[in-house]
């Protein structure tokens, strides 16, 4: 924006409010740039500053004209800004220099700690992008508080110079700002699945502890995962097949008739062991029958040959040669009797002898049941066996063997 | 999964054209949906099931070559078995010739388990026999591979793994169908040589008694849930 002059210049006077109202406008320029109503209002107060100080400096330059050229200089590098190596003890000065050149210090002051500002912040950049502190506002608050005593174009520019820093800093911060959002923190995920399951290994100390856990641990932590996370997914059961997974083999049929084979062989097996089981439990039977047959005929025989004359029971039984042997005629003997084909009682000595029942006495109703039972026990010890032998004189078998 | 039931037979209808409109889609895939008997009690099913051995479906399956080959091989002393059972005896005397990796008896006790558990094969007593799904599934492998020692039913012609046969006759027929052709019949007869049927006939399915036994009983937690 234009300032009008108050006052025809000197073409040198003419060059510094030049380059004076560019600064101004620089500034301006600046304040556009940011946002803060702080500077907003500093820009607002640099405009009517440099008025002061220009028509301040326009006075002091005419006064340097009319005067001495070193002035003009002084007072020329002072309308740019405040220049450190200004002289303020030359004679001459008039109190408008006076109070410039308090200004000058004070602007100095104030370019000093912008610098110590602006070489903090640079040193400590790392710092403050990369950390959650509040540095960052901590300095442009620190910029704020020192823009207050800003006067000049030069203590703006350094202000300027701070902003764009720190605004680069806030950049890097806010870029930083978004990844973080989306960052995924493993270990915490995996440690609040563990708080989920119930499992507080947080707590102990032993890293070892996972490790030897049983089986049932880790099947626990996947079933209450499972339970949760199933309830949030929407899934199609998969589809389960056998048939299609393996090729139909066309060589089965063949072993199928093996099979068939085989099988029937076993059957033929299957009935031969049975039918020998058949005869030999009847052959047991038979045994026993035919041997008492064999012995009541032996009986029978007897009878015919000496009719009348019951034979003694232990002559008949015993065989003088084997006590086995007499055992079993007295289990064969007991069976005749049963079948009711002989008689066994006392004779006048009171020893057992054995009498045939005719089969006509069978006939006419003298069935073993009309008798009644009787039941005797017969038993004989190898010492009686061998008595008997001795006493009865016994030297061969009635019952001769069939083997 | 069972028909639904309200009163009145239009939502049976339903069903059925619900299964068929899902079957025309999938019939390109070689899948259907086909509905099938209970051998035991008579109860109707129905079972997703694969049609067609193409290089996926040699591919995609939930068992390894030597599991598989256990199930061919128990499914095969199955078809041979006169009772339709095949004792787990019998079945593990066969791990030996089992092909792919070597597998132990009690690896072979947890396999069989494994099928009872997905439902291929039925257990009763210490016996193994085909799940009614496995029927649907595996009927025309069955009727491929074993032509000659397949059963059919004389009254429905279908596959037959466990039944009544008649023992003047030889015929065979399933439980469900007995019970159907039988019912209401003081004096039983073999269909075939009339001879007096010797097996105790046993009762049709009734779907109304299934559901009150089912009220009874606590709710299966469903497969998949949405909310807790």
């Amino acid at each position: 924006m234009g300032i009008r002059p108050p006052v025809q210049l000197t073409p040198s006077v003419s060059a510094v409010v030049g380059s004076v109202a560019k600064a101004v406008s620089w500034a301006s320029a600046v304040a556009d740039m940011s946002d803060e109503k702080d500077f907003l209002k500093g820009g607002v107060e640099k405009e009517e500053e440099p008025g002061v100080s220009f028509t301040g400096s326009a006075a002091s330059v005419k006064q340097a004209e009319e005067e001495r050229e070193p002035i003009k200089v002084e007072v020329a590098l002072g309308a740019d800004g405040c220049s450190d190596d200004l002289g303020c003890g030359d004679a001459g000065i008039t109190p408008d220099l006076l109070g410039l050149a308090a200004d000058e210090e004070k602007c100095r002051n104030i370019r000093k700690q912008y610098w110590q500002l602006i070489y903090n912040v640079q040193q400590n950049r790392d710092d403050i992008v990369n950390t959650a502190s509040d540095s960052l506002t901590e300095a442009l608050e620190e910029a704020n508080v020192l823009f207050d005593g800003v006067s000049r174009t030069r203590e703006a520019a350094l202000d300027a110079q701070f902003l764009v820093l720190a605004s680069d800093l806030g950049k890097e911060k806010a870029k930083q700002l978004n990844s973080n959002t989306s960052f995924f923190n493993q270990v915490a995920f995996c440690d609040f699945l563990f708080l989920f399951v119930g499992l507080n290994w947080m707590e102990d100390d032993e890293q070892d502890e996972l490790s030897g856990c049983d089986d049932n641990v880790p099947l626990s932590f996947w079933e209450t995962v499972q339970k949760e996370a199933s309830s949030w997914m929407l899934r199609a059961e998969t589809f389960h097949f056998i048939f299609g997974s393996f090729k139909s083999e066309p060589s089965a049929p063949k072993h199928r008739l093996d099979h068939q084979k085989k099988v029937h062989k076993m059957e033929e097996n299957g009935d031969m062991p049975t039918k020998l089981r058949k005869v030999d439990l009847n052959s047991n039977q038979e045994a026993t029958e035919k041997e008492v047959e064999r012995i009541l005929g032996l009986l029978q025989m007897y009878f015919r040959k000496y009719p009348d004359t019951p034979v003694s029971y232990f002559e008949f039984v015993i065989d003088p040669n084997s006590f086995s042997r007499t055992v079993e005629n007295i289990f064969y003997v007991s069976f005749i009797i049963r079948d009711g084909f002989a008689r066994i009682r006392l004779d006048q000595d009171r020893l057992p002898i054995l009498e045939p029942i005719n089969i006509n006495q069978m006939g006419e109703g003298n069935d073993p049941s009309s008798h009644g039972r009787k039941q005797g026990v017969i038993s004989l010890s190898l010492e009686d066996w061998k008595n008997i032998v001795a006493a009865f004189e016994i030297s061969e078998a009635m019952i001769t063997n069939s083997y | 999964m069972t028909s639904s039931h309200t009163s009145g037979n239009a939502t049976v209808e339903k069903l059925e054209d619900f299964i068929n409109n899902i079957n025309s889609v999938l019939e390109s895939l070689y899948i259907e949906i086909k509905k099938g008997v209970t051998e035991d009690d008579g109860r109707p099913i129905y079972a997703l099931v694969n049609l067609a051995t193409t290089s996926v479906s040699k591919m995609a399956s939930d068992f390894a070559e030597n599991e598989l080959d256990l199930f061919r091989k128990a499914l095969e002393l199955i078809i041979d078995s006169e009772t339709g059972f095949a004792s787990s005896t019998n079945i593990l005397n066969l791990v030996d010739q089992l092909k792919g990796k070597k597998m132990r008896k009690k690896e072979a006790e947890q396999v069989l388990q494994k099928f009872v558990q997905h439902k291929w094969l039925v257990e009763k007593e210490g016996e193994f026999t085909l799940h009614c799904r496995a029927i649907l599934e595996m009927e025309q492998y069955i009727r491929e591979t074993h032509p000659d020692a397949v059963k059919v039913c004389d009254l429905c012609h279908g596959l037959l793994i466990q039944g009544q046969s008649c023992e003047t006759c030889g015929i065979k027929m399933h439980l469900p169908c007995v019970a159907k052709y039988f019912q209401s019949n003081s004096e039983p007869r073999c269909p075939h040589c009339n001879d007096y049927w010797p097996h105790e006939i046993p009762e049709v399915f009734d779907p109304e008694k299934e559901r009150e036994a089912g009220i009874s009983k606590s709710n299966k937690k469903p497969l998949r849930s949405r909310q807790h």
